[in-house]
């Protein structure tokens, strides 16, 4: 039943008449019912119901038709997030919050009473990794995916994005403790990067993961490209801020000089040359004091005698041309 | 039509499932390419939930199944159970539905199976707890 619905809704009750649109909501409530499903035989059925929820919540020419049934459909997905076992369920969560945005948001609080139980899932999930190595992270991953996903919209950040964060504070926490290899250091940066970007400012709590931002990068053991684009949007977005607490600007530069030096494997030739973009972007934007410049200058002219690749001498060049520029005006 | 309909019927991974892929695509040619097939196995797949729903008894057909008359000996009637049946006739529906969906006449059928026998479909005993959210 589950297969045909998801193959077939998007063309089953069209008539606008309100008998017609009773029984569709009917045949959506059936599947929502069971894509909730938690019975270990029944797991077959759970997952069909989802991959069903997913193709019609996401066919382009049902959106209309489904949206006014997306916030009670929403609440009741939500409860199932503490005991579902299938990953698809993630998926369709990520597409609902995703495509009907603009519905959800005219609904006082929806997303925060979603958020709450996906942050309380991941953290359980990723208690039961730790406990039992090997055991998949999938739903870990697709958890992620679907905070990142409210990270990048729009009404969602722009409305609550305090609230969101202060949700999120749980697995903000993740970052500060180095005995966990950062578990979600990366989901962290990316929904850093997203949200700066959106709102054009430096929320609270985004200043207090910055602090931890060169345990971060430590983790990354000296590579700056993981925390290139998150990093630019701070310093884009926060030189105010940046300009008026000094001790950013030497994080700053103090991060930027590490990591022209890295010692990751895998960082050959683009990890120091991302650390010079890095240097442009900070130079662009945020007027940095005369002992710091210094340093920064002297790094990059010692990585422009040792590297003999044309490009990077260019890169570190720009550097320090920058530096005149900003000098003579 | 009725046959492959049948062969629909068996559940399971491997070889049954690579059959029953097959047999969708055939369905699917079938009503893409012949004139009239669309209709023809519309009204039988609606004529086979309404007995495997209702009656399930081979005596009735001609009286109340007509359009099964012809396939009154099909295995699809004799050699199946109404339960596997139904679910053999919704994968069909599944499997023709970008087809159907195009002909107005053809979807007015299915609702009509759909809304009259929709308690059959979605009251079960696994579902009656947590069915009505909206």
């Amino acid at each position: 039943m589950c297969l045909f619905l998801g193959l077939s809704a998007k063309s089953l009750f069209k008539s606008q008449n309100e008998e017609s649109q009773a029984l569709f909501a009917q045949y959506l409530n059936f599947i929502v019912a069971c894509a909730g499903n938690t019975d270990n035989d029944q797991q077959a059925v759970t997952e069909q119901a989802n991959e069903s929820l997913l193709e019609i919540l996401s066919a382009k020419p049902s959106v209309y038709r489904i949206a006014p049934y997306v916030p009670d459909i929403l609440r009741q997905m939500t409860t199932y997030i503490p005991t579902t076992l299938s990953v698809t369920f993630f998926e369709v969560m990520h597409s609902i919050l995703k495509i009907y945005s603009p519905t959800i948001i005219k609904n006082e609080g929806l997303i925060l009473e979603v958020l709450e139980p996906l942050v309380n899932r991941a953290k359980a999930e990723f208690e039961n990794v730790k406990r039992e190595k090997g055991l998949p992270k999938l739903i870990l991953t697709k958890i992620w995916n679907t905070i990142q996903t409210i990270g990048e919209q729009e009404e969602y950040i722009l409305q609550y994005q305090d609230q969101i964060e202060r949700v999120l504070i749980p697995l903000f926490q993740y970052v500060e403790d180095d005995t966990d290899d950062g578990p979600f250091d990366q989901d962290i940066l990316n929904y850093v990067a997203a949200t700066v970007k959106l709102t054009k400012r430096v929320s609270p709590i985004t200043w207090d993961l910055f602090k931890v931002f060169p345990q971060i990068f430590d983790r990354f053991q000296g590579l700056i490209t993981p925390l290139f684009t998150a990093l630019s949007n701070i310093i884009v977005f926060g030189r105010q801020d940046i300009e008026n607490n000094p001790e950013n600007i030497v994080t700053l530069v103090q991060l930027g000089i590490k990591a022209l030096n890295t010692v990751h494997p895998d960082a050959a030739k683009a990890g120091p040359a991302m650390a010079a973009l890095f240097f442009q972007v900070l130079i662009q934007y945020v007027g940095i004091p005369d002992e710091w410049w210094e340093k920064m200058l002297v790094a990059c002219l010692a990585k422009f005698v040792d590297d003999n690749k044309g490009f990077l001498r260019v890169r570190y060049f720009q550097t320090y041309y920058l530096r005149k520029l900003t000098s003579i005006f | 039509m009725t046959e492959i309909i049948f062969s629909l019927k068996e559940s399971g991974g491997g070889y049954d499932t690579t059959a029953k892929i097959q047999a969708c695509y055939l369905l699917r040619e079938l009503c893409e390419n012949i004139d009239g097939a669309s209709t023809s196995l519309v009204l039988i797949i609606g004529s086979l939930i309404e007995y495997s729903l209702i009656s399930n008894k081979v005596e009735e057909i001609d009286e109340h199944y007509p359009k099964l008359a012809d396939h009154k000996e099909s295995a699809v009637i004799r050699g199946i159970d109404p339960l596997i049946r139904l679910e053999a006739c919704l994968l069909v529906l599944g499997a023709i539905s970008v087809e159907v969906s195009q002909r107005k006449d053809l979807m007015q059928i299915i609702d009509k199976v759909f809304s009259k026998y929709y308690e059959y479909f979605l009251v079960t005993e696994t579902n009656r707890k947590y069915i009505y959210f909206f």
